[in-house]
């Protein structure tokens, strides 16, 4: 049954990890524009002679 | 066989039939074709929309149209002052970041609406050079973009955006804000991902025990399970639930019981029993309770928040005057910011551009247009060392002023304030005081029952029956159910076409009774009145001397007939004199010249069968045509009327001449229709329904000289044909596409108060049921603040199904949505 204290313990680093993934997602602004970035990927670039 | 032939040629015939019926719609912005411009196969509406496929078909950019249908916006009148974007100030305010050979700035660009308009302006660079990088936040609506400061500047940038039809939205307010966009909101979604993980995990921890199988002996692992838990709830203690307790104390502070005060007691009592819990009985306690009433409230408050931010709706008068003004330093004018002029400074405002201050005029002549004071197109003329008032656009050439006051005293911002808003605050919305009853009525059951079992004896129960009280009759179901409501009715309204202030705008115009109409600019088209011709075609001579003769005039007729006459020459007038309300006369090149009305130029009846203004042109005493203007008026109005005359009772100020008397008596019927208007009297109307008949109006105009009467009446809806015509006075902004579905609107705002009672119906079974169980201790924490989300769930969608069944009675729904603005 000691078992359980270590499993908490991993299951709660772990879960943080996911929790402090999220809350720096969110700090960096991914979340801020939901609407482009699924349209972004479907634009083309065209290839042109024209140097950028 | 024969019949399917037949019937496939008539669908053929029919469709050539109806393409030579079908009006052009622009191939850049949608709006119906009337000049026949033509590129490439493509229709247009105007130059300005042609002139932006010129830009994108040179720079290979056509993919824009591809992507969506017609997805231009078309482009404004010209502006050419963009110099004020050459001061060190200016730029300072909108550049985020410099170095080296890199410049970052945003843009907020409202008129981005759709995945093309995304495409093309990451694709800036392409006809830009000089910029690097640009991306956009859509939901923002902003611009970021990084250029090379030594290949271009902000000016050009500016100039480029608008060229293309996205023009960036530039005033006070959007310079002071432009900083912090959006960094207050991310707090709230901290705390509810912490909360979330908090509560999910403590709850992990309590399951057994809902299971019944919480005999745990080994000692170990049973204080670990406190520790943990423990460590847990301190975040949201401390962290997450702490506007509750904010908020509760403020409410001791102020005297005010406001809902988060009960919230703020049962988490405390919550925590207290599981601390006492622990202490002695080495249980849990409620921290899963605990910590899940905090993140369903965290929730519904970020939802409500969420839903009130998706209209945004802070824009001040501010927004409307140019914030730099061109001022006379002693040699030359330089661009200046207007909050930096002092009284007697020299300023010139150019032709078209509006003027920021009160003045003196120094030029000799001087003629302006206060179509924003106004609401009148017809402009003004001034002489020397009179006063003008700032809201005027000069018209017809520059004009120099001396500055009488600076910002904060001209008469733009005393009519605008002139009525405070404490006039309009909001009584108490009747949810607060409402939920300020209940929450005392909480308070007092909660005291009886907890005397009652501590009465009885049974200590644990009482407790047991203090939190879940406390816990189940929540409140912040009725907050919910209102703000939920609300701000799906301002989401939808937002949709229609109508954009509202907040949400106690639906009440207010719930109960109007009476509604007051504005002509101009509200009735009728703000844009060009249509002109109709009737008589003899003109001689290129003629046309030289009629149209040399009406740009004497500064009256708009004049400026509108002018502009149809298509011609370069011009004359030298011997002589010219407007008569004012009738006409102007002159003699050129020894020709009598008269235009005018019908009694100035002895037309007599001529023409009479046409209605609108008819303008007469006589020339050597002979009349030989007339042009008939009409100020177009918007369709569907007079159904509109009809439908609204049986429920309200209406009314028209206009501030215009009573021309059109006779067929607005038609479409209004017998109620007041008063003409002349000046503000002032249309403020002295509305305060005298409100005194006399206990009136609540509701004001339908346009332009800021209706808003001294938006803040007068009960609630001020102003009318707008694109972004450029704003009214801040106003309690909110109908898109001119959707005047006329205004009584569907109005029925639907009716409907809020009954979805939002029928929600708290729901609340309040939820509750009473909620209660009987509590009050006899058989409810367990947890599944009190189960109950919670359980009926904030079923409110929402009580709440969602009957907003959509009145959207679908009402007729509101035919039509796909609009871009929002």
């Amino acid at each position: 049954m000691n078992v359980l204290v270590l499993l908490l313990s991993f299951s709660l680093i772990i879960a943080g990890g996911f929790l402090v993934a999220f809350l720096w997602s969110v700090k960096d602004g991914q979340f801020d524009d939901d609407y482009s970035p699924p349209r972004r990927i479907l634009f083309d670039n065209k290839r042109k002679e024209k140097s950028e | 066989m024969l019949t399917a032939l037949s019937l496939f040629s008539k669908c053929d015939l029919l469709k050539t039939f109806e393409k030579n019926l079908h009006t052009q719609v622009c191939y850049h912005c949608g709006e119906t074709c009337q000049n026949n411009i033509q590129k490439d196969e493509h229709h247009f509406c105007c130059r300005g929309c042609l002139s932006v496929y010129e830009i994108l078909s040179q720079n290979t950019l056509c993919d824009y149209y591809q992507l969506e249908k017609s997805p231009g916006n078309k482009p404004v009148t010209e502006k050419s002052y963009w110099d004020y974007l050459d001061i060190p100030e200016v730029i300072a305010e909108l550049i985020q970041y410099q170095k080296g050979t890199e410049t970052h700035v945003i843009f907020q660009i409202p008129g981005m609406h759709c995945m093309s308009c995304l495409w093309l302006l990451e694709n800036l660079h392409k006809i830009h050079p000089g910029v690097v990088h640009s991306k956009v936040n859509f939901n923002q609506k902003t611009l970021y973009i990084i250029f090379d400061q030594q290949q271009t500047n902000i000016k050009e940038l500016v100039k480029s955006l608008y060229q293309i039809g996205y023009e960036p939205s530039l005033s006070f307010s959007n310079l002071d804000q432009n900083k912090k966009i959006q960094k207050d909101n991310k707090s709230r979604i901290y705390k509810i991902g912490l909360a979330g993980f908090c509560f999910s995990n403590i709850m992990m921890l309590s399951f057994p025990s809902y299971l019944g199988l919480d005999k745990i002996n080994d000692a170990l692992i049973h204080s670990y399970t406190l520790i943990y838990a423990y460590i847990l709830v301190m975040p949201i203690l401390f962290y997450a639930a702490n506007e509750f307790f904010i908020n509760a104390w403020k409410s001791f502070k102020y005297r005010w019981i406001n809902i988060d005060l009960p919230i703020a007691i049962a988490i405390s009592v919550s925590f207290g029993r599981s601390v006492y819990e622990t202490l002695t009985a080495r249980e849990i306690g409620y921290l899963d309770s605990l910590s899940g009433i905090v993140f369903f409230m965290l929730v519904g408050r970020y939802l409500q928040e969420k839903i009130t931010a998706s209209v945004v709706f802070d824009r001040d008068f501010k927004s409307f005057i140019p914030i730099a003004v061109n001022k006379f330093d002693g040699k030359s004018f330089t661009p200046t910011l207007v909050s930096k002029l002092n009284k007697n400074d020299i300023i010139r405002v150019f032709d078209q551009e509006i003027c920021p201050v009160d003045g003196y005029l120094l030029s000799q002549r001087a003629q302006v247009d206060y179509s924003f004071v106004t609401g009148e197109s017809a402009s003004v003329p001034f002489g020397k060392n009179e006063k003008i008032f700032a809201g005027g656009k000069s018209v017809g050439g520059a004009m120099e002023l001396k500055v009488i006051a600076d910002m904060s005293e001209s008469y733009l911002n005393h009519l605008w304030s002139r009525f405070s808003p404490d006039t309009k605050k909001w009584d108490h919305k009747w949810v607060d005081v409402l939920s300020q009853r209940f929450t005392i009525f909480i308070f007092a059951i909660t005291l009886i029952a907890g005397i009652y079992w501590f009465w009885q004896g049974n200590t644990s129960t009482m407790w047991n029956v203090i939190t879940t009280t406390l816990i189940v009759i929540c409140p912040c179901t009725l907050l919910l159910a209102s703000s939920f409501t609300y701000g799906q009715l301002i989401k939808l309204f937002a949709r229609k076409g109508l954009h509202l202030k907040d949400a106690q705008v639906i009440d207010r115009l719930a109960q109007v009774d009476h509604i007051i109409f504005d002509k101009t600019g509200t009735l009728t088209e703000t844009n060009p009145m249509r002109i109709q011709y009737e008589g003899r075609l003109l001689n290129e001579n003629e046309k030289i001397m009629l149209k040399s003769l009406l740009d004497q005039s500064g009256h708009p007729f004049s400026k509108l007939i002018s502009r149809t006459i298509s011609t370069d020459r011009k004359m030298d007038i011997d002589s010219f004199q407007e008569v004012k309300g009738e006409g102007i006369e002159g003699w050129i090149n020894d020709h009598y010249i008269k235009i005018g009305s019908a009694k100035f130029t002895g037309a007599g009846n001529l023409y009479n069968e046409h209605t609108g203004s008819k303008v007469y042109v006589c020339i050597d005493r002979k009349i030989l045509a007339c042009f008939i203007i009409e100020q177009k008026y918007r369709s569907g109005i007079k159904e509109l009327l009809e439908r609204l005359k049986s429920s309200y009772k209406l009314a028209l100020l206009s501030g215009d001449n009573d021309s059109e008397k006779n067929r607005l008596i038609h479409w209004f019927g017998h109620v007041p229709l008063l003409f002349h208007q000046k503000p002032d009297d249309k403020i002295a109307f509305i305060k005298n329904l409100k005194e006399e008949k206990n009136g609540k109006a509701l004001m339908v105009g346009d332009g800021l000289n209706d808003a001294g009467a938006f803040k007068e009446s009960h609630c001020g809806l102003a009318i707008i044909d694109h972004q450029h015509h704003f009214t801040p006075a106003s309690d909110g902004i109908l898109e001119a596409n959707s005047f006329i579905k205004l009584d569907g609107l109005l029925k639907l705002a009716k409907k809020a108060k009954l979805v939002i009672f029928s929600a708290f119906g729901v609340s309040g079974i939820y509750n009473i049921v909620g209660l009987y169980f509590a009050l006899q201790g058989m409810l367990s924490p947890i599944i009190a603040a189960i109950i919670m989300p359980l009926s904030s769930l079923s409110i929402i969608g009580l709440s969602y199904f009957m907003t959509k069944y009145f959207v679908n009675r009402y007729g509101l729904d035919d039509d796909k949505s609009h871009p929002v603005i």
